[in-house]
């Protein structure tokens, strides 16, 4: 469902990402892993048509998302890792502008909407400008404009940034739960629980490089049944240079 | 703080060093402009020598007044994000610097992000008076002191503004209220033009030299002397006339630090005590309410009318958007009041004076497009990752904008093309032949200033003012110019035309070719400007 080939970004002499081959098919969660810097948003970036490839190409259902960006985008919702809204409009006219991008019929559009407003429990906020919104209400309020079009494929940065705990319950049971049977979801983060806990299979980027991928439980029998955590640690500390210690061996 | 600043500036002036020396480049050519300018007009009034001081005096006082209201305009709103919601605010002052310090370095990016265009442009002018007049070298330093204690009162007068603002308005609403406050403000001192009665000038009848000696003293006399731009023209002239320390200035320089003292020390106090309740906002419990008739006509068109009907809402709850509009609607009216209080005598003035309105139209329409056109792809804001993301073409985008710059250019287009002729009361064809260039200009600036605008987006700017202040506003300005000024001298053919007693410009084959012209100018214009744009974004 997406396909990443060969991707790269490179800036001058520096490389934010180098050669990344990624294959998320439906029915997938791949999560992102990786330290700050490692390419995990310049590939989301490039996956969404925000950032234009160096080299290599993207794909979702077969289109390519530079060559044709109308047709690809039209297949996936997106949650960046900012929740940039516009501050003058209130939460229902900011979704039915996004249903209305997608050519959404107007019925469906307030269907969905009155549904979104509600799993995320903004509706008594419908009408309210977004610039008088925390931080959390605009990050659910971008979950929902992300879902509205009912996409087959959801990405998402950083996901978790600011939500109370229930709105984060909410998003955990849909990270899990989306691409389930045929969408797929491919999102990033540092919250290594919340990877293990809906990861399909997990990718560790760093330094622009692609270094592990696999289920959560390959990863774990592999390294010695270490958790998420410390095969993180002793990935990106490995590739730093750090000398290995006897409480933290290299593998 | 300030080598903090200045180190951030080199950066990213390092980042970008060809958009830097471009700027670069074109600022030295305004200011050589301005400086030459000038002294070519000086040059011009000494052939004039019984009104050449009253002119001088009068002009200058002019150029105050303007780029004072300028200032003004835009220091309320830049005063309220600078000093209160400035998003480095919380870190400074959890630093170990004393609060009053920060205050007052903030009061000077105030002056800065407002007030450092117009010292930029007037600076050069004064500079070429004392050069024209041979001043002493302390001149030079009492016309830099006076510029910028002329421009620090505004500035001031928008940071003591801001206090109440963020005291007494509703909750959320002081960023509306401001733009209002500096609407009305702006307008006002715009209005204080009139006073100076330009008109004056050709509407004496001198049967005598006595009654031109009179109407020389009495033209020369400040018409607003409470007005600080009327100050700074007497200090400025006292000083070339060798006066060390003009008394204007004294009182100019005296009262602009005492506000920017007393109003630095009073924000400061105002933010840490938790005055800014004009800017705080609090989420209001309001269920969905169904999309309006007119919002379900647009939503018709797809996601070009969904572009749209977010850019009407946007817009029309933007403060510094609506003060623009309100602002360009008190300009327009008042240089159609005032072409209309010109007596004019004899068909050939009328004609006369409808081809300086023909020339000076086009630039009108330039200076609007680069806060109402060339805005339009920037104030997608950090947003935009909604509409990048989102299945819609870039060429819609650009288009979607386009239509939209054309709306908002289009009755300022008419007002100038058709209105105004009609006021000055200008023959049937002339009328016709304004109408066509002034919708030349609309069609030709708003692409121009899109264009240029979705080549150099500003999605981080906090004040619409702020977007122009770019390499590319400086381009839009600089070939806008150019386009209106290549519109005029095509205009110069049917006045002559009209002067000369002919009749029927338009049905002439010289009227054919003169309309090719225009259209090949304009369209010239249009499609290279949305052509390189959308090469950019794509």
């Amino acid at each position: 469902m997406i396909r990443i080939q060969a991707l790269t970004k490179r800036y001058g002499r520096f490389a934010a990402l180098e050669g990344l081959d990624l294959h998320v098919p439906a029915g997938e969660t791949l999560v992102l892993l990786g330290p700050n810097g490692a390419g995990k948003t310049t590939a989301i970036r490039a996956l969404t048509g925000q950032l234009r490839p160096t080299s290599g190409r993207v794909f979702l259902t077969g289109l390519d998302v530079w060559r044709e960006p109308v047709a690809a985008k039209r297949l996936f919702g997106y949650v960046p890792d900012r929740p940039y809204l516009y501050g003058k409009l209130s939460a229902v006219e900011l979704l039915r502008f996004v249903g209305r991008l997608y050519r959404m019929a107007e019925a469906r559009i307030e269907a969905r909407i009155e549904k979104l407003l509600a799993e995320f429990r903004l509706e008594r906020f419908a009408s309210a400008l977004i610039e008088t919104y925390s931080h959390g209400m605009r990050q659910k309020l971008t979950f929902a404009a992300a879902l509205l079009p009912e996409p087959r494929v959801l990405v998402v940065d950083e996901p978790m940034v600011g939500l109370d705990p229930l709105a984060a319950r909410t998003v955990r049971e849909l990270l899990a739960g989306y691409s389930k049977p045929q969408r797929a979801v491919l999102f990033s983060t540092h919250q290594m629980e919340l990877a293990e806990a809906v990861a399909d299979r997990v990718a560790l980027l760093h330094e622009g490089r692609l270094r592990l991928l696999g289920t959560p439980e390959e990863l774990r029998t592999a390294y010695g049944d270490a958790s998420l955590e410390e095969i993180f640690i002793r990935l990106t500390e490995d590739a730093a240079g750090v000398e290995p210690t006897p409480e933290n061996p290299a593998p | 703080m300030l080598n903090l600043r200045l180190k951030i500036l080199l950066h990213s002036l390092a980042t970008r060093p060809l958009a830097a020396l471009v700027a670069s480049l074109l600022s030295a050519t305004v200011a050589i402009l301005g400086y030459q300018g000038t002294l070519a007009f000086l040059k011009f009034l000494s052939n004039y020598p019984f009104a050449a001081r009253a002119v001088e005096v009068r002009s200058l006082e002019g150029l105050f007044l303007v780029l004072s209201a300028a200032v003004l305009l835009s220091a309320l709103p830049g005063a309220l994000s600078v000093l209160y919601d400035s998003r480095d605010l919380p870190l400074l002052l959890a630093w170990p610097i004393p609060a009053s310090r920060i205050f007052a370095f903030k009061v000077l990016e105030t002056f800065a992000t407002t007030a450092l265009v117009p010292t930029l442009l007037t600076l050069p002018v004064l500079y070429a008076l004392g050069a024209y007049h041979a001043a002493h070298p302390a001149y030079y330093l009492i016309a830099t002191a006076t510029t910028l204690g002329l421009y620090a009162l505004p500035v001031g007068l928008g940071v003591a503004l801001a206090l109440p603002l963020v005291r007494f308005a509703p909750a959320g609403r002081a960023r509306e209220w401001a733009g209002a406050v500096s609407a009305v403000l702006g307008g006002a001192m715009v209005y204080g033009l009139r006073a100076l009665r330009p008109e004056a000038l050709i509407r004496q009848e001198f049967a005598s030299e006595t009654a031109l000696v009179e109407f020389i003293r009495h033209f020369q006399n400040p018409s607003a002397p409470f007005l600080p731009s009327a100050w700074a023209a007497r200090a400025v002239e006292a000083a070339l006339a060798g006066v060390r320390l003009p008394a204007p200035l004294a009182l100019l320089l005296t009262l602009a630090v005492g506000v920017l003292l007393v109003s630095s020390l009073a924000a400061g106090f105002a933010y840490q005590a938790g005055w800014v309740r004009g800017l705080e906002g609090a989420s209001v419990l309001r269920r969905a309410r169904p999309p309006s008739l007119w919002e379900r006509l647009l939503a018709r068109l797809g996601p070009v009318g969904a572009l749209w009907i977010r850019d009407l809402r946007l817009f029309v709850r933007d403060p510094n958007q609506v003060a623009q509009l309100m602002l360009v609607f008190v300009l327009i009216l008042l240089y159609i009041t005032s072409l209309a209080a010109i007596p004019l005598e004899g068909a050939v003035f009328v004609k006369a004076l409808g081809f300086m309105h023909l020339a000076f139209q086009g630039l009108v329409i330039a200076g609007v497009g680069v806060r109402l056109a060339y805005p339009l792809y920037s104030f997608e804001g950090p947003g935009y990752w909604i509409v990048d993301t989102g299945p819609v073409s870039h060429l819609g985008l650009l288009l979607s904008r386009y239509a939209l710059a054309l709306l908002l250019l289009l009755p300022l287009g008419i007002a100038l093309g058709w209105y105004a002729p009609s006021a000055i009361g200008l023959v049937s064809e002339l009328r016709t032949i304004s109408l066509i260039s002034a919708l030349a200009s609309v069609v030709g600036l708003a692409a121009l200033g899109v264009g240029l605008g979705a080549i150099w987006p500003n999605r981080q700017a906090t004040n619409a003012s702020e977007i122009p202040m770019s390499l590319g506003g400086m381009l839009y300005m600089l070939l806008g110019t150019i386009y209106a000024i290549a519109l005029a001298v095509l205009d110069t053919r049917p006045v002559y035309w009209a002067i000369s007693g002919h009749g029927g410009f338009l049905n002439e084959s010289e009227g054919l070719l003169w309309l090719t012209a225009v259209l090949a100018l304009t369209l010239v214009i249009t499609t290279t400007s949305l052509s390189l744009a959308h090469l950019k974004s794509s």
